[in-house]
């Protein structure tokens, strides 16, 4: 796997919120994305996704440019995003929501072979026996588990999560850890934005630090949480108050 | 040159009168966030209203008549907006957005039909203010019209006043532009949004009131207005009072002018909405946020 | 869990319901002819309907998309035949697919300039070109003959009789009831549902949303043209008076009440209101006064319709995951 963001600019209105973000990896990763609140973290995975266009730069998966898609021929390069407030399909049932991608993106495999493999996500997932409740009757955790699975029914090789532990239980929590390290195992790659520093520094192999829209540290973790500059970008003012 | 100019001043003495009535959305709108399809009736009740007011109380002054009816169809829009809107900004609602649609145009059609059975088919013509014309130097303008234009710009010269002067029109602009924190310092947005709807109900009604006398007034007069009335409040820009106000003016310059300058008189009336429909689309289609609007991130 | 033998039954009252419904709406117009030619009429109209109903509920409750110009593309449907047939002498048969086609194509340039409007712009958009096509067609009486009337020739010819009306009209009904529901249960229904939940999230799931909201402007169109047409060609006239705003709020009300996510509820809800406002004749406008206040009433506090719920309890229609829910709560699970 191939994944290369080069030079990413992106404004809104008098915001510069990416001012040229440079990213890139080879074989797969768990990428950790960190930054106070309103570094560009959303933006760049929203820019990714497709649902904003980048002002100039590019971004390639597997040697094809995937900027200036849209969010639905992005996920069929392989590169699928899961949302910060859950967005699962409410009033469908959780495997017509496991459906939906799959058929989008492989309709010539017919319903009853994603059916089944639907059931195979859900029983990964531990939600086979709510297959058929509709998605709005789930818990917080369980939805984000959905949006997850739906990564999952197609072939998404990159899944950039955003905020996938935010108000989770803890024992939730836990089981989400699992799932990224075994998808992790089967060879997918993960960027992951998280304010939840402990999850964070555990899973990742990497952590990147945006702020106003600039990378201002990237590499191992353990190295990137004491580095000066992210420091003081999460406490800001407050050390000059001090 | 001369028909030019009484062309003009028709235009903007109706398109004072156009925006009382775009006022009243625009509140409703950048307050409660929806668009009333049924402001349209509140027009036609509000002159139904009038009538019969004038035809019961003999003896009242039709100014009153205007004032009062203003108050009858505020009442029942704030009825309207307790039972069917309220829910909606308590969260008791799915998919807000379209049942908000679907519930003005379902009162729509109610209040529409309502008229129809309660009235009659036939026209009501509450008696004319004022008979005859006015000369306003080289132009002629009929004193009905003239006095509806100048109470309505008296009216609207109040409420911008009250708006941007009072206590509560600082309570209004503030839950338009944010309701939670509107909330925190003490607002209640829910009243606000009651009162808010009701005023706009009103506004109609007065502007429906004072028009009677010169259109008179069916159950289905209401449907015209209506539209022109989004018409405005999407050109000017959803939610600007400012931006209804000088939209209004132009679509009544622009139908007025339109009207008069329409190559076959016979179908020239028949023609007077389309040049505001054809604007209403452009602006949908290229500038959506109209002349003053905010812009959607 | 249900058992599986439990299904079969259920199974069955749905095919019995569906026979016997046919049977009746096959035999009736037999009786009706002998007995009430204006019942059978009133019958004929109420399928209309039905299908105009169904099929905004088709692009308002299963694709999301609430838009006011339906009538409008039933009027082009029968404008577009019956100008044809005065203007360049082309017949019924010809004339109401080619009505067809030009609503179906009027469908596809409204849904793409309607792209990024949401509910209350696309309500707006769409009231605004409705209006605008009737105002253009009752100015331009000297080509479409305004306000008198347009008048086509009859689909059947010389044929007095109102039953190969009937039953086309019917049938009109049937199949088009069959395609939508064969499409709401297909992949493309799948679509429109999660377009209808969350636009951009489909999007983010690999469905192609320009696509498949473009597809369900074009193919309701087409069917509410294609009733325009056939409509146009059994009354003989048409006056722009057939698409005026309360058309298309009556059409509202009877999918809402029916049930705006079902077809089948729809398409009831537009019979039954359509008869119920022939045998409440005597009340005159407080027929529609009584279906104005159930319309608010229904969106308050039965948003899914008061059929819908109906079919759901006696078929096992829609979503069993409530219902299971239900169950599994109830049994303290």
């Amino acid at each position: 796997m191939e994944f290369e963001i080069s030079n990413l600019k992106k404004h809104f209105g008098g915001i510069q919120a990416l001012n040229g973000v440079s990213l890139s990896f080879s074989g797969h990763q768990i990428i950790g994305l960190i930054g106070p609140n309103g570094s560009g973290k959303s933006t760049l995975v929203n820019t990714i996704g497709g649902i904003h266009e980048p002002d100039s730069g590019t971004i390639t998966f597997n040697g094809k440019r995937i900027d200036h898609l849209k969010p639905n021929q992005v996920m069929q390069h392989g590169v699928g995003r899961t949302f910060q407030v859950t967005r699962a399909f409410r009033r469908m049932t959780v495997m017509e929501n496991l459906l939906v991608p799959a058929l989008a993106l492989y309709p010539e495999k017919g319903r009853k072979t994603w059916e089944a493999r639907g059931r195979e996500v859900l029983d990964f997932l531990t939600m086979d026996h709510l297959r058929d409740d509709y998605a709005r009757s789930l818990s917080g955790g369980q939805q984000k588990l959905l949006e997850l699975g739906q990564l999952m029914m197609t072939d998404t090789q990159l899944l950039l999560l955003d905020e996938p532990f935010a108000g989770v239980h803890p024992k939730l929590m836990e089981s989400i850890f699992e799932y990224i390290k075994v998808l992790y195992g089967q060879g997918k790659a993960f960027l992951i934005i998280s304010h939840d520093m402990n999850s964070i520094f555990t899973l990742s192999h990497r952590l990147v630090v945006l702020n106003y829209g600039d990378i201002i540290a990237d590499g191992d973790p353990q190295v990137v949480k004491y580095d000066e500059k992210v420091i003081q970008a999460y406490l800001g003012e407050e050390v000059e108050d001090a | 040159m001369q028909y030019f100019l009484s062309l003009c001043a028709t235009g903007l003495v109706m398109g004072v009168i156009y925006a009382l009535m775009a006022l009243g959305l625009t509140l409703i709108f950048s307050i409660l966030k929806v668009v009333n399809f049924a402001h349209g009736e509140f027009y036609m009740l509000g002159g139904y209203a009038s009538y019969f007011l004038l035809s019961t109380f003999t003896g009242l002054h039709p100014l009153l008549a205007v004032f009062i009816s203003g108050l009858i169809v505020g009442a029942i829009g704030l009825v309207f907006e307790l039972i069917f809107l309220r829910p909606i900004h308590k969260g008791q609602i799915e998919r807000p957005s379209e049942y908000a649609v679907l519930v003005t145009v379902g009162l729509s059609l109610f209040l529409m039909n309502l008229s129809l059975a309660i009235a009659g088919p036939i026209p009501r013509r509450p008696a004319s203010f004022l008979a005859g014309t006015v000369q306003l130097g080289t132009v002629n303008i009929s004193a009905e019209r003239l006095i509806a234009g100048v109470c309505s710009l008296i009216l609207l010269g109040l409420l911008l006043l009250i708006i941007n002067k009072t206590w509560i029109g600082k309570a209004l602009r503030a839950v338009s532009q944010d309701k939670d924190a509107a909330s925190i310092v003490g607002i209640n947005p829910l009243a606000i949004n009651t009162i808010a709807f009701a005023v706009g109900a009103g506004l109609a009604a007065i502007a429906g009131a004072l028009l009677a006398p010169i259109f008179s007034v069916t159950p289905d007069i209401g449907a015209t207005p209506s539209i022109r009335s989004y018409i405005i409040i999407v050109l000017g820009g959803m939610g600007s009072i400012p931006g209804s106000i000088l939209g209004a003016i132009l679509i009544g310059l622009v139908e007025s002018l339109g009207t008069g300058y329409f190559p076959d008189p016979t179908r020239a009336l028949n023609y007077k909405m389309v040049y505001g429909l054809v604007i209403f689309a452009i602006v949908l289609l290229f500038r959506p946020r109209g002349l003053f609007g905010r812009k959607e991130t | 869990m249900t058992p599986t033998f439990a299904r079969a039954p259920r199974v069955r009252i749905e095919w019995l319901v569906i026979s016997i419904t046919l049977v009746v709406a096959i035999a009736i117009p037999f009786y009706l002819e002998k007995v009430s030619l204006y019942w059978l009429h009133v019958l004929i109209i109420a399928y209309f309907y039905a299908i105009l109903a169904s099929s905004w509920s088709l692009l308002a409750g299963v694709a999301g998309q609430f838009s006011f110009g339906h009538m409008a593309f039933m009027a082009i449907g029968g404008y577009t035949s019956g100008l044809l047939g005065k203007y360049f002498g082309l017949p019924p048969l010809l004339g109401i697919p080619a009505g067809t086609l030009v609503a179906g194509l009027t469908g596809l340039a409204i849904g793409v300039l309607c792209l990024r409007f949401k509910a209350s712009y696309l309500a707006l958009f769409t009231i605004a070109f409705s209006e605008i096509l009737r105002i253009l067609i009752r100015g331009e009486y000297g080509i479409t003959r305004g306000d008198q009337g347009l008048h086509l020739e009859m689909l059947f010819g010389a044929t007095t009789s109102k039953l190969p009306y009937y039953f086309t009209m019917l049938a009109l009904l049937v199949f088009s009831l069959l395609f939508m529901y064969w499409l709401v249960n297909s992949r493309v229904g799948l679509f429109l549902r999660a377009i209808r939940e969350d636009e951009e999230a489909a999007s983010a799931r690999g469905v192609d949303v320009v696509r498949y909201k473009l597809m369900a402007f074009v193919i309701t169109s087409m069917i509410a043209g294609l009733a325009g047409g056939f409509f146009a060609h059994y009354i003989g006239i048409l006056t722009p008076n057939t698409f005026v705003l309360p058309q298309m709020g009556l059409v509202i009300a009877m999918a809402i009440i029916g049930g705006v996510e079902s077809l089948v509820a729809a398409a009831i809800g537009g019979i039954i209101i359509q008869v119920s406002l022939e045998v409440l004749r005597d009340f005159d406008a407080w027929r529609l006064v009584i279906f104005g206040a159930l319309l608010v009433i229904t969106l308050r506090f039965a948003r899914n319709g008061l059929i819908a719920p109906l079919l759901e309890r006696l078929f096992g229609l829609g979503p069993r995951a409530e219902k299971r829910k239900k169950e599994s709560d109830s049994h303290g699970v």
